[in-house]
């Protein structure tokens, strides 16, 4: 027999360990059944986690509840996944409620609505992800990914917890007990050294501690923010230890500050912070003194003094173009 | 804002709700379908009986043909305390009682008080009160034709995402928010709407939001009317409607916007206000049509009836 042949054998059999989950090819249905079985693809055993194994297009044809705390719903251990939840919630079973500072959880644990670790290509997209005790999304570190039109509200941690480069777009991010974004910018692994999120037309809300926090690194990481209102979280609503651009974007009633950009990092980072309404926060800014710019923001209503930065044009500060 | 209703709702409650539920016709994808027939004759899931309003439980739900809607007083769809109900039109439409004009009365095309709900991807038509109308925070609205609505196309509350919305021709305003005591529209993204020949405001934002990328032109009110404070209002176009361009409070941020040829001011700020890169085209046939007010910040760049300097 033919080395050819007997690859294809193999092939053949890998496709028939998986079962019904791959057949008829195209896209790979997940449901509670099927996720009780197991079998969904040829790593994934009985119960939760589903495990991706492999490439390829996967969509929830129901919700997922999971009743231990310490399990996650879905791990992604291939490469070029993508995921559509399809309007359907993958639900764990700890159970939050309250405001900003206020979020309290029933419990905690070690599972993650979503984990990828080290992984490239993930997009995850059209659906909720609640209840877990370390976080609705977990991708660390995650080279390309997508993640669209999700729901991540009421988890036990962070929101979501990223590190590589990922793309958000379309998200509701609220009441989680963390951040509701997690950057840690440390631990890449990837052939990419740089670490670049970007966030765009996303409601960042409530969450105990900051709306985004980003880790220091002595690397080029990088956050971008823009078209998003970020409200009510229980800390900052963004503090950026990267470089970072705020862009277009609200910012209000944040209870540990607006907008914090380059302050205690390793590295002194640039950004830039243009055309946002910061409002109502402990206080509007606190930027790196000499390679943060900032321009045509309005400062309003906004408790303590702010600091720091380069105006590179103006801004309305307290209802005047007199800013720090 | 929150009821305690809402609050009070457990995960457990969900996960038993998503249990117990019955046989409803489910798509080839899983998600609950959601016809004329099973709105008149079955019901259209766990928690419905026969007839309208169909009533959602959790979960993901899909159009799979037009709905149909005669009573003036009742809505399509509705969302009671329930979280996280996914509705997905599918393409189709969803038609009220109401020939344009339509006569106030208190039917949506889809209602609801729980948070997190998704409607997207389809038409909404004639329906008395609104075309949407959640009272539930967090709504995701997008992608959908609402037109001949008898108060507003789409009514939505705190932290909403609306997005790629027509709303078209509406008795009131186009897209707006609930009001005080209930709520106060907070922190909602508007984005890359048409808000186009509506009776009222195009559109309508409540404090902290952000407005971006949207055209409202031609409308009864105000083309953009921000409240309270705190608002982002970005790369819009404004024109031709019959109150201000964009009116917006204090601490807002009015940028890179194109205002032409608005009934009122082009541009109607509160002296907290900042503005920057805007071009601004006033009506000569319109007597009161002017380009903007004085006092608010101007952050440079703007050109006001082809001049550089504004008022």
């Amino acid at each position: 027999m033919s080395l050819s042949l007997i690859r294809g054998a193999c092939l053949a059999a890998m496709l028939l360990a998986a079962g019904d989950a791959l057949a008829g090819a195209g896209v790979i249905e997940i449901n509670a059944a099927r996720a009780a079985a197991g079998g969904v693809t040829p790593a994934d055993e009985a119960g939760f986690p589903v495990t991706l194994s492999l490439p390829g297009s996967y969509r929830l044809t129901g919700t997922l509840p999971v009743g231990n705390a310490n399990l996650s719903a879905i791990e992604i251990t291939s490469n070029d996944v993508t995921l559509d939840l399809n309007g359907f919630l993958l639900l764990g079973p700890v159970f939050c409620e309250g405001s900003g500072s206020g979020v309290s959880c029933t419990s905690s644990g070690s599972g993650a609505g979503i984990l990828a670790l080290s992984r490239e290509g993930i997009v995850i997209q059209n659906g909720t992800i609640t209840g877990f005790g370390s976080g609705g999304i977990v991708l660390t570190p995650v080279e390309s990914c997508r993640l669209a039109s999700l729901n991540v509200v009421r988890n036990g941690s962070h929101g979501m917890l990223l590190g590589g480069s990922c793309e958000i777009e379309g998200v509701i991010v609220d009441e989680n007990r963390g951040a509701g974004i997690f950057v840690s910018t440390n631990d890449s692994g990837l052939e990419s050294p740089i670490d670049d999120v970007v966030v765009r037309e996303s409601v960042l809300s409530h969450n105990l501690a900051e709306g985004v926090f980003t880790t220091s690194s002595s690397g080029r990481d990088r956050f971008s923010l823009a078209r998003s209102t970020v409200w009510g979280n229980g800390l900052a609503g963004l503090d950026l230890r990267t470089e970072g651009d705020v862009l277009d974007s609200a910012i209000l009633a944040n209870q540990g500050g607006g907008i914090r950009l380059g302050v205690n990092s390793l590295d002194p980072d640039s950004g830039l912070v243009r055309g946002n309404a910061v409002r109502g926060n402990a206080f509007g800014f606190l930027f790196d003194a000499s390679h943060v710019g900032y321009t045509h923001n309005n400062f309003d209503a906004n408790a303590g003094a702010s600091s720091g930065g380069v105006q590179i044009g103006p801004n309305v500060c307290g209802g005047d173009t007199v800013c720090p | 804002m929150r009821s305690g209703l809402q609050r009070a709702v457990p995960v457990a409650w969900l996960t038993a709700a998503l249990v117990a539920a019955g046989a409803p016709t489910r798509a080839d994808d899983g998600r609950i379908e959601i016809d004329q027939t099973c709105a008149i004759e079955t019901g259209c899931g766990p928690s419905d009986d026969p007839g309208f309003p169909i009533t959602l439980s959790p979960g993901s739900h899909v159009l799979t043909g037009n709905l149909q809607v005669s009573e003036p007083n009742t809505s399509a769809i509705f969302v009671v305390g329930a979280r996280h109900v996914w509705i997905d039109l599918g393409g189709f439409t969803i038609q009220g009682p109401c020939a344009e004009p339509c006569t106030p009365g208190i039917g949506s095309g889809v209602e609801g008080f729980g948070g997190y709900a998704t409607v997207r991807n389809g038409s909404i038509r004639g329906f008395a009160l609104a075309g949407i109308d959640l009272r539930g925070d967090h709504s995701r609205i997008e992608d959908l034709l609402v037109s001949g609505n008898g108060f507003a196309g789409i009514r939505c509350d705190d932290g909403s995402l609306v997005r790629r919305v027509r709303a078209v021709r509406n008795a009131g305003r186009g897209i707006t928010t609930h009001q005080p005591p209930a709520s106060t529209g907070i922190a909602i993204v508007f984005a890359d709407n048409l808000a186009d020949r509506n009776a009222g405001h195009g559109i309508e934002a409540g404090e902290g939001s952000v407005v971006a990328g949207n055209l409202s032109d031609g409308n009864g009110g105000t083309g953009i009317e921000a409240l309270v404070g705190g608002h982002a209002i970005h790369d819009n176009r404004v024109r031709r409607n019959a109150g201000n361009g964009i009116r917006a409070s204090a601490g807002a941020v009015v940028e890179g916007n194109t205002a032409i040829e608005n009934a009122g001011l082009g541009l109607f700020l509160n002296p907290a206000a900042g503005f920057g890169f805007n071009a601004i085209r006033s009506d000569p046939a319109v007597v009161g049509s002017a380009t903007l007010n004085a006092g608010a910040q101007n952050l440079g760049g703007n050109l006001c009836n082809g001049a550089t300097t504004c008022p």
